[in-house]
Parts: C-alpha cells; sequence; structure tokens
C-alpha cells in the first residue's frame, strides 16, 4: 500500500511551499549523504542522528542533532518512503497552518518522535535517522483535520496494481497498526528491528498538538465541525 | 354675598379648631359659588394636601390679586419644592429604565436596549451612564460619537469613555479596519451592512472589487454556519506554538533530564519565545489589541508599519533562543568524541 496523492485541493494557498522544501532538503542531504560522506557514515551519524544513549547522557548533538537526524535517510527507498507520504499529508496539513507553522508543527513531531524512541530504547546505540516520526505526525494531523479525507493509494491484489481512493482513515490506521506490534515486542523482548517503531508512534500522538498551529480560520472551521 | 361670608368665616373657625376637612369642603363649596374671592383661596392653598393643588390656589390668588407679594414669596417656594420632586421622580424613571436597557443589551437585544436608554435620557439628560450605553450599542456610528461626546462632557475624568470615542472617531475615519474588527467580534450582520455601505460608495473599480470579495467571503462564513472564535483566544492559541517547540528541543538539549543536565540558559529563553510567538500571533490575527494603543499609540488593529515591527520582533525573540540552542549543540559536537561503532 503507497499514498499516492491527496485528491482533495487546497482551500488557503495554492501552492505548499514549506513542503516542497522540506522535500527538497531532504533529496540534497541524501545526496550528500550518498556522495560526501560515502563509508564513512559511522562518525557522521553518531553526530548528526539521535543515538538515545548519547541524547539521555547530554553528549553530541543533542537539539541538533534530533533536527538532523529528521533530514538524514538510510537508503533510496527509505528517502522516496517517506517523501511521497510527506506531499500526501502534509499539503493540506501545511494549507491549513500556514508555512511557517507547518514547519514548527513538522520539527515538534519529529522531536517528540525521537523522545518516545529516546525514552523507550535508551540503552540503544544505534542512531536513529529519517523523517517516519515527523511524517507520521502529519498523518495523525491529517486525520484530525480531515477525517473524511481520500487518498489515491497505489496497491497491488495478485500482482495487479490498482490506484483507488481510499479513506484516509484506513490508510493511516493501517500504517499506525502495523507499529503496534513490532513496538510492544521491544518493549517487552527489547527486540531488535531496523525500523524505529516507537518514533512513528512518538509522531503520530504529537499530531494533538497540531489544533495550536492552526490558522484561525481554520481552527474556527475545525471547531464548527466543517471542512478544514 | 353674606352667605359667602358666612361659609369663610365657617371654614376658617373649622380650620383653627383643626379639622381640616371640614374647613377644606366649606372653601371648595364656597369657591365654586365666588371663584373670585381672594381668602378663600388664601386658606384653601394651607389645606389641600397635595402640591400640585397647592401651587394651583395660589395661581388663583395672584390672578385675583397679583400684588400679594407674600402669596407670591410662597408659591416660589412651592415650585421649588414641586421641581426637586419632579426632578427625583425622573430620576427614579430614568434609573429604572437604565436597569432595564442594561438586562436587554446584557441579553443582545440591542434594539430594545437602545430605545429604554434614549427614554431614560428623556426623563434625565445628565445620565452619563445611557450616553455610554448608547455610544456602545448604537449601530449608527455619528450617534455613537455623539453619545460619547455627551458622555465625555459630563465626566470628562473617564478614561474609557475618552478612549471609546477616539476609537468610535477611528471606526468612523477608518470605515474598512471597523468593519474588519465588527467581523473579528462575530457581529458578521453588522460588518456587512458597514462593506455594503462601502462598496456603494467605492471610488473606483479596484476598491468595489476588494470590498464585494469580503462581502462574499463574509457571507460565506455565515453560509457554512462557522463558529466565532475571539481573536483573543486565537492570539492566545498561537502563542503556544512556537514556546512548545522550542521546549522539546530544549528538553532534548538537556538530555530529557533538566535536573540532571540543567543549561538554564536555555530555559531562560523560554519567555523570550513566548512573547516573540505574542508579538508574531497579534501581528497576524488582525485584532484592536492593547498592545498597538501601548506601545505603537494607534488606534485599530494595527497598521502596516506597526504590524511589521511586531513581526520583524517577534521573529527575532523566537529565534534568537533558538540559534543559542543550536550554538550549544554545535559547541558539544566539537567535543564530542566518537563512540567506537558496536560490533
Amino acid at each position: 500500500m503507497l499514498p499516492l496523492n491527496d485528491t482533495e485541493s487546497n482551500r488557503y494557498s495554492f501552492l505548499p511551499v514549506m513542503t516542497v522544501i522540506l522535500i527538497a532538503v531532504n533529496c540534497i542531504v541524501f545526496y550528500f549523504e550518498m556522495f560526501a560522506v560515502g563509508d564513512d557514515y559511522w562518525p557522521f551519524f553518531m553526530k548528526y542522528a539521535t543515538t538515545p544513549r548519547l541524547i539521555l547522557s547530554a553528549q553530541g548533538g543533542g537539539a541538533l542533532s534530533n533536527v538532523t537526524a529528521m533530514f538524514l535517510h538510510a537508503s533510496l527507498f527509505h528517502l522516496v518512503g517517506n517523501m511521497l507520504p510527506l506531499w500526501v499529508f502534509g499539503r493540506r496539513v501545511e494549507d491549513a497552518c500556514g508555512p511557517w507553522r507547518f514547519l514548527a508543527f513538522y520539527l515538534l513531531a519529529g522531536t517528540w518522535a525521537h523522545v518516545l524512541f529516546v525514552l523507550v530504547q535508551s540503552d540503544s546505540r544505534i542512531p536513529g535517522v529519517g523523517a517516519s516520526g515527523a511524517i507520521f505526525g502529519l498523518m495523525g494531523a491529517y486525520l484530525l483535520l480531515y477525517p473524511g479525507g481520500r487518498i489515491r493509494t497505489l496497491v497491488f491484489i495478485s500482482f495487479v496494481p490498482l490506484w483507488p481512493r481510499i479513506r484516509a482513515i484506513w490508510i493511516v490506521l493501517y500504517f499506525v497498526g502495523i507499529q503496534i506490534v513490532p513496538a510492544v515486542q521491544i518493549l517487552l523482548r527489547k527486540a531488535d528491528y531496523s525500523t524505529n517503531h516507537w518514533a512513528h508512534l512518538g509522531g503520530f500522538f504529537s499530531a494533538i498538538f497540531i489544533l495550536l498551529f492552526l490558522r484561525p480560520e481554520a481552527f474556527a472551521r475545525y471547531l464548527s465541525d466543517t471542512t478544514v | 354675598m353674606s352667605s359667602s361670608v358666612e361659609l369663610l368665616q365657617r371654614a376658617i373657625q373649622a380650620a383653627r379648631a383643626g379639622q381640616k376637612v371640614e374647613a377644606r369642603d366649606l372653601l371648595l363649596e364656597l369657591v365654586e359659588v365666588d371663584p373670585q374671592n381672594e381668602m378663600a383661596w388664601m386658606w384653601l392653598s394651607g389645606l389641600v394636601e397635595s402640591l400640585e393643588d397647592r401651587i394651583i390656589a395660589c395661581e388663583n390668588v395672584l390672578t385675583i390679586n397679583p400684588a400679594n407679594e407674600k402669596v407670591r414669596a410662597y408659591l416660589a417656594e412651592l415650585q421649588r419644592q414641586h421641581d426637586i420632586f419632579l426632578a427625583g421622580k425622573n430620576n427614579d424613571d430614568a434609573a429604572d429604565l437604565f436597569t432595564q436597557a442594561k438586562a436587554h443589551a446584557e441579553r443582545n437585544d440591542r434594539r430594545t436596549a437602545l430605545q429604554l436608554a434614549t427614554q431614560a435620557l428623556e426623563k434625565r439628560e445628565d445620565y452619563e451612564e445611557a450616553w455610554l450605553l448608547i455610544g456602545r450599542f448604537s449601530p449608527d456610528i455619528d450617534r455613537r460619537i455623539a453619545a460619547l461626546e455627551k458622555a465625555s462632557k459630563l465626566n470628562p475624568a473617564n478614561p474609557q469613555t475618552a478612549s471609546a470615542l477616539e476609537r468610535a472617531r477611528y471606526s468612523k475615519a477608518n470605515p474598512l479596519s471597523n468593519a474588519a474588527r465588527l467581523e473579528q467580534l462575530g457581529k458578521y450582520e453588522e460588518a456587512l451592512k458597514v462593506y455594503e455601505g462601502l462598496a456603494a460608495k467605492a471610488k473606483n473599480s479596484q476598491e468595489f472589487d476588494h470590498i464585494y470579495k469580503q462581502i462574499i467571503r463574509i457571507e460565506g462564513l455565515r453560509k457554512e454556519n462557522i463558529r466565532h472564535v475571539a481573536p483573543t483566544s486565537s492570539i492566545a492559541r498561537l502563542t503556544f506554538a512556537w514556546p512548545l517547540l522550542y521546549l522539546s528541543l530544549a528538553l532534548m538539549q538537556m538530555g530529557l533530564n533538566p535536573l540532571k543536565h540543567p543549561t538554564f540558559y536555555l530555559l531562560l529563553g523560554l519567555p523570550l519565545v513566548i512573547t516573540g510567538s505574542f508579538l508574531l500571533s497579534l501581528a497576524e490575527v488582525r485584532s484592536h489589541h492593547i498592545v498597538w494603543q501601548k506601545l505603537f499609540y494607534e488606534q485599530g488593529d494595527g497598521s502596516p508599519f506597526a504590524r511589521l515591527v511586531a513581526t520583524a520582533t517577534g521573529w527575532f525573540l523566537v529565534l534568537i533562543p533558538h540559534v543559542l540552542l543550536i550554538l550549544d549543540s554545535l559547541n558539544r559536537l566539537r567535543n564530542f568524541k566518537i563512540p567506537p561503532m558496536p560490533l
């Protein structure tokens, strides 16, 4: 299941400037990672990714590493897998917030994703990278703001590609649902996963803060139970 | 005639004996027969009960004998008492009417409130609070200004009246700003009326288009039945956004444990971020705010210059603590010894 596009149009602004900038920055940083960092990635990740042990012992980049980690990706698949939902869910969330507050919310969701990751996997020395925590925050925010939204999604049924418009709630529930079992295993059995499931959940639950970031008109619409 | 004299003597005797009712009845009988009897009217003026009747009796004496100075002086005193009584009665009536007006205003029934306040002013013209009520609730800006001017004349020391008058004059001079203010207060109907009035007076098509867009927008809000959110609550809500991010980042910087890894100057940045975030919110949410008055000496929702200054100061205050945070991180990175890769 791969979300491709939100089929509804924007209400307040024409272009989601900050979403486009974030995608561009992520791509540029990935290019830098691939070609400038090369094989010597360990020191680079230690400095610029979120490592629970380093964060808790107040070593390394701290807040800066937390922010830079949101722009680092481990592979091209990781990057594309994050940038596509960033476009799909970010566009209308940015429309409801305005570019600067959208950026603040994006960073806040990413930070809270890392907070949960650090607290749950406090012994881990493995650095966490990726925009996925912040993107889960955007998914949660999208669900709060546009519960009736529909997303054009690529699905394969018996290897046959289909792209129906699916209600956002099913897509978000699917992506959040697949985090729960591994997250519980990490918590109870200290299981080792390459995916940062707790960060995803942390980001998702930080979506509640989106109400502080909405434009006044969008907030009034939210309170009036009409489409934000 | 002899019976008139007799009647008068009987009445006087009765009055002297303390039989006032009997004396009064005899005198009334007498003046009916002989209305030009000065003595009878004089005695009556002292025997009738109501102030109005006493005045009438005295007036009749003076009609018969305009040279009666004693009665003239007595009439003047009676009239003074009558005026005081009337003023007191009017004051009570006005106070009653104003209380009702206030109650209607509280129930948002402005039309009745204004009518009652006007009636209160008919009873008592120097009723400051009634003028203030009209100055506050009248939909007609000229009437509002006139009422506030009257209230200001009655009590020049009232600062609220002075600022309300200034605001009303500003609204008259800046009708677009006034319409925006009405919209912010959720008074869509009144805002539409102002915009429609402005559209009728538009000087060119560009101005008309701008006003027409506002009308379409407000009608859209009414059609969608959008709930009104007070500008102050929007400002308060938006003020929390940036401080929340800063606090989260500062906590990360302090290893999620400010007691174990305290970096107090990072926490000191929080009030700066809150102030900056407040200024940014204020500049965005167009509202009549005391900050514009106190800092920029401006009425209304802030001039473009004031908003620009508020925005620039807001960004400065928000960014400075974030920059300090980054500098602190960079400083830590400079001294950071990279741990070996786990096997």
